[in-house]
């Protein structure tokens, strides 16, 4: 087991501005939050989490932090705590990918292989596709916009949702089967040649 | 509309509308007590019903029979060790800033208790327990460390387990070691492997149910 570590020159800034929003300091949290990103983003890429995974890594530290904002004790070093949290947040990131094939080594699998590139109007088609469904989202009522968009397009666990938005995951819940429901009956093909 | 509809939104500026929205969002909230404080408290609730049941169980033969047998006085001071060693780790891993290998601490006196037990079973020949004994033994470990397992539980919210699997396990062997610690006054027979293995299985129902439990219940991935 480590020695209780102690405190680095600058480092004080973080846990004094740690225990201000504690408080509920709301300028003291967002400014912490800031400067912490580029420190989380570095911590996770010395963990080995690359490109668009980075920024997942660096969402979901911030998450953890705010609900693990309790845990931290302002007598100890601050940097360790999001260090912790960071590299979980990085292995889960790296587990998650290595859980997707990648590379396909076998000579003929390679051949038979799908190109994963864009097909030439296969963006547009995706555009298209996505102002659709903008519209018809946007034809709901909030409560279940916000859930659909969180929940749904965000892929937010029910918790992040509920830390964002501020409603109860009941009431998530709720809102994004009744906003799936809207949006059957709204997408569905006799809705087609409206407005949506 | 948002990212996902229009053109993508820069990375900065998603991580400035996230930390804009856990911002608005700020509620003020008290520091979770220290692991010391944590384990004291755990060990003053589950000392309670632990007293009660000494005070009406047959202490003396209790002790008698342990005094004659040198292995289960260490296999109950292995059991209590484990209890205490491993609440202290499912509490320290509610702290994400604390060494994950504090997990390892009731790994000595688990050893001492499975040898120790293993041990002192193995030398008895005795006729296999009856059936009714046998779910005697696993009922009084489910009966006891169930509740136990909870009360810990509840100690434990506030808390956020970066591995609430491992923690959940943890308390969930802190609670069946209690409650076999427990039992150890009141077995009215000298312990047998059979009976050992069922004492084995209820532990180990208890420690993998808390395993399973940990992830909904105490944080982890989001």
């Amino acid at each position: 087991m480590s020695p209780r570590p102690t405190l680095l020159p600058g480092e004080a800034s973080f846990s004094v501005a740690m225990q201000a929003a504690q408080d509920g300091d709301t300028a003291a949290y967002r400014a912490l939050l800031r400067d912490c990103v580029p420190i989380i983003a570095a911590m996770a890429r010395a963990k080995g989490v690359r490109g668009a995974a980075l920024d997942d890594v660096v969402q979901d530290t911030l998450l953890t932090v705010h609900r693990a904002r309790a845990t931290y004790d302002p007598a100890r070093p601050f940097l360790p705590w999001l260090r912790a949290i960071t590299q979980r947040r990085a292995i889960d990131a790296l587990r998650h990918m290595g859980r997707r094939p990648r590379e396909v080594h076998e000579p003929l699998a390679y051949e038979a292989h799908a190109d994963e590139a864009a097909i030439p109007g296969d963006d547009l088609e995706r555009r298209d596709r996505a102002a659709i469904l903008a519209a018809a989202v946007a034809h709901l009522p909030d409560g279940q916009r916000e859930a659909i968009e969180h929940i749904a397009l965000r892929e937010l666990s029910l918790e992040e949702a509920s830390a964002l938005t501020g409603r109860t995951k009941g009431a998530l819940k709720v809102n994004f089967h009744r906003g799936l429901k809207s949006l059957r009956t709204l997408l569905s093909p006799r809705h087609e040649g409206t407005d949506v | 509309m948002t990212a996902w509809n229009e053109e993508p939104i820069p990375v900065a500026s998603r991580h400035m509308r996230l930390i804009d929205a856990l911002a608005r969002g700020l509620v003020p909230v008290r520091q979770v007590s220290s692991p010391l404080q944590r384990m004291l408290d755990w060990l003053r609730i589950i000392i309670l019903p632990g007293a009660g049941l000494v005070l009406v169980a047959h202490l003396k033969g209790a002790l008698g029979r342990h005094a004659v047998e040198p292995e289960f006085v260490l296999a109950a001071i292995g059991s209590v060790a484990t209890a205490v060693t491993a609440a202290a780790a499912a509490i320290l891993a509610m702290f994400p800033d604390r060494d994950p290998r504090w997990a390892l601490l009731p790994v000595p006196s688990l050893t001492l208790w499975i040898g120790a037990s293993l041990s002192g079973a193995s030398a008895k020949h005795g006729a296999p327990m009856s059936l009714s004994d046998a779910c005697t033994c696993v009922g009084f470990i489910l009966g006891l460390g169930v509740p136990f397992a909870l009360l810990l539980a509840t100690n434990l919210k506030g808390g956020y387990a970066l591995y609430p699997s491992l923690s959940g396990g943890l308390a969930g062997l802190a609670a069946a070691s209690a409650a076999a610690s427990i039992l150890g006054l009141f077995h009215p027979f000298a312990t047998t492997l059979n009976d050992l293995a069922l004492h084995a299985l209820a532990i180990a129902l208890l420690s993998g149910a808390g395993a399973r439990l940990g992830r909904p219940f105490l944080g982890g991935r989001m």
